[in-house]
């Protein structure tokens, strides 16, 4: 039968067309969990998003594909518009199971019609609709590529918030500062005499390390929320975070550390923009 | 009666013979021709219109000739009584000297029935002949008369006298399948109308068809296989002519007056089965519906003011009205 030949064709662009759409749905829901997974954040392996994807592309191909499936009377009526059959196709079809001689040589006409035609005639169309989505589709996933993490955000603003403390300005008040006053007393808690300076250099020092963390950043600002628990043990505590002493200790050691490092480049005479170098390595380091 | 299985094969040859018979004593007017075919062939009447001269006599004595059917010419005057198309009942002696009735038919027991200018009759005469037109019978005291088929009414008139004329009703008019259109023939076909007549002034169409093969026709067009989508569209088309329907065409609320009957629905279908076989093609198409709505609506359709304040004709809106239409394939 000659409108068989243009079936397979019409079921091969619906394929393709079922193809795009399952393509564009699925790279859409992808991006979407990929950016709220971000959020959360939760960090998922690249190959279950692949997953995914490939899982809900064919999901969605098939449901399109089945449940969108073209009958053979909107065949019919597309030849007939695409090849000006003045409506031979359709007739055939709709009375296809009737019999009689002149249904017989309608069908008969209409397949000789059919017959002439190369169905590489009949264009595929793919609708502006289903590529425009597709673009679209394309766009969202690479949006979602590019939105930063929460951390990522949190750590821009909180570096806008202490611009003003550069890492010259660092320098110049650690030089100014007993490194060993400092960390005694981030460490051990145990030399009250050089507490208050002890607590404006931990100020600038953590503007500087909150830039990785938003929870050194919460118990700074939120000093005053501070309190006592019942073992004795000191509380800071942000608008998010709970930190113990413990917590507080290691923060103590890095900035010990952090410390004794910049001593050592400024009494190895180096230039400000030399030690301004040498802390940044040391960040770059630190953070990775 | 002609096998079926060969008519499909010979519809469209004969229609063609037809055709080219009438064109011997008719110059142009090929989509006149073309149409009083399709209505011959379908059952219908056609009410030709045209200025004096144009050959719609003519053409209708060609045709009888052609078909080969028993032919009555009438022409229709303002004393033109009933009984003088009908017949009527008249008293005569038996053999045994007794009186008896007995009908004598008129002219209008005939295959093929030419009124000439039947606007010229009274509306009481124009009325005698609804039954006949519709039914193909006529009823006198009580006794109905079958005409035999196939029985057409070929009807002519003239647009430009109107003195001592007589409009159709409008039941008369629904009755007349198409109106047709007979133009002034161009200056080319002027010349052959000159020459043709110079050699003879009778028509030498010769019989090609005789009336079990245009009953042969009929019947086989009848099953010719239409899309349920373009029945819709056709009779969408007719009652989108109403004005005064909720769910109308802008074209007829704007334009027209009276809508067409449901006898023009049955009308667009009967005649494009026709045309689709005419044209070599065993189903409808939309086109069929498109050509046909203009010989079929434009006597069925009564436009208002606005339309003529605009100088729209009835076939501008019937134009119009397909155009509107057509959106909703």
């Amino acid at each position: 039968m000659e409108f068989e030949r243009f079936k397979k064709r019409v079921i091969k662009e619906h394929k393709i067309k079922s193809f795009l759409i399952g393509f564009s749905c699925s790279l859409i829901i992808t991006a979407l969990i990929f950016i709220i997974f971000k959020r959360i954040p939760i960090n998922l392996h690249f190959i279950i998003y692949l997953f995914i994807f490939i899982f809900l592309e064919l999901l969605i191909t098939f449901v399109i594909y089945h449940n969108f499936m073209p009958s053979d009377f909107k065949i019919a009526k597309r030849l007939d518009d695409t090849f000006l059959l003045k409506e031979k196709v359709q007739t055939m079809i709709v009375y296809q199971n009737n019999d009689n001689q002149i249904l017989k040589a309608q069908k008969d006409d209409t397949e000789s019609s059919l017959k002439n035609i190369s169905s590489k005639k009949l264009p595929i169309k793919l609708s502006v609709t289903s590529i425009l989505f597709t673009i679209l589709a394309l766009i969202i996933f690479t949006s979602s590529l590019i939105i930063p993490t929460k951390a990522a955000i949190t750590s821009s603003s909180s570096s806008n918030n202490s611009s003003i403390t550069s890492k010259s300005d660092v320098t110049s008040d650690t030089s100014e500062n007993n490194t060993q006053v400092e960390s005694s007393e981030l460490g051990n808690g145990s030399d009250d005499n050089s507490q208050g300076e002890n607590e404006s250099l931990q100020s600038e020092s953590n503007s500087n390390v909150n830039s990785d963390t938003l929870s050194f950043n919460s118990i700074e600002s939120n000093s005053s929320n501070n309190s006592v628990s019942g073992d004795g043990e000191t509380i800071y505590a942000g608008d998010d975070n709970v930190f113990t002493d413990e917590g507080f200790k290691e923060y103590g050691e890095v900035i010990d550390s952090f410390y004794s490092n910049i001593l050592d480049t400024i009494s190895d005479g180096n230039t400000d923009s030399e030690i301004s170098d040498i802390i940044l390595k040391y960040f770059d380091d630190l953070y990775n | 009666m002609m096998e079926k299985n060969v008519q499909i094969a010979e519809f469209s040859n004969l229609v063609n013979k037809i055709k080219e018979q009438l064109h011997k004593d008719v110059v142009g007017q090929d989509e006149v021709i073309d149409n009083i075919v399709i209505s011959i062939i379908a059952g219908g009447n056609v009410l030709l219109e045209g200025v004096p001269g144009v050959g719609k006599t003519r053409l209708v004595r060609s045709l009888s000739k052609t078909l080969s059917l028993p032919f009555s010419r009438i022409q229709f005057t303002p004393d033109l009584m009933p009984s003088d198309l009908i017949g009527m009942n008249i008293i005569e002696k038996d053999e045994s000297g007794r009186l008896n009735t007995r009908f004598q038919k008129g002219p209008i027991f005939a295959n093929l029935v030419l009124a000439d200018e039947i606007n010229r009759a009274t509306p009481k005469t124009q009325s005698a002949l609804l039954e006949v037109m519709q039914e193909h019978s006529v009823t006198v005291s009580n006794i109905t008369y079958k005409i035999e088929e196939p029985f057409f009414v070929l009807a002519t008139e003239n647009p430009i006298e109107q003195d001592g004329t007589y409009p159709l009703p409008e039941a008369q008019m629904d009755r007349f399948m198409f109106k047709l259109i007979m133009t002034f023939p161009s200056d080319e076909e002027l010349i052959n109308i000159v020459n043709m007549t110079q050699v003879t002034m009778e028509e030498t169409a010769e019989s090609v068809v005789d009336g079990e093969t245009i009953l042969a026709m009929r019947s086989l067009a009848k099953d010719v296989p239409i899309l349920p989508e373009i029945t819709a569209y056709a009779m969408k088309l007719v009652s989108s002519s109403h004005p005064e329907l909720t769910n109308t065409s802008e074209v007829a609320k704007k334009y027209i007056r009276y809508g067409a009957s449901p006898r023009a629905g049955q009308a667009l279908i009967t005649a494009s089965k026709i045309r689709a076989l005419i044209n070599n093609r065993y189903n409808v198409s939309y086109e069929d519906i498109d050509a046909l709505a203009f010989p079929i609506l434009r006597h069925r359709i009564k436009i208002n003011y606005a339309a003529i304040n605009e100088h729209l004709s009835i076939d501008n809106v019937i134009s119009l009205l397909l155009k509107e239409n057509k959106k909703g394939r």
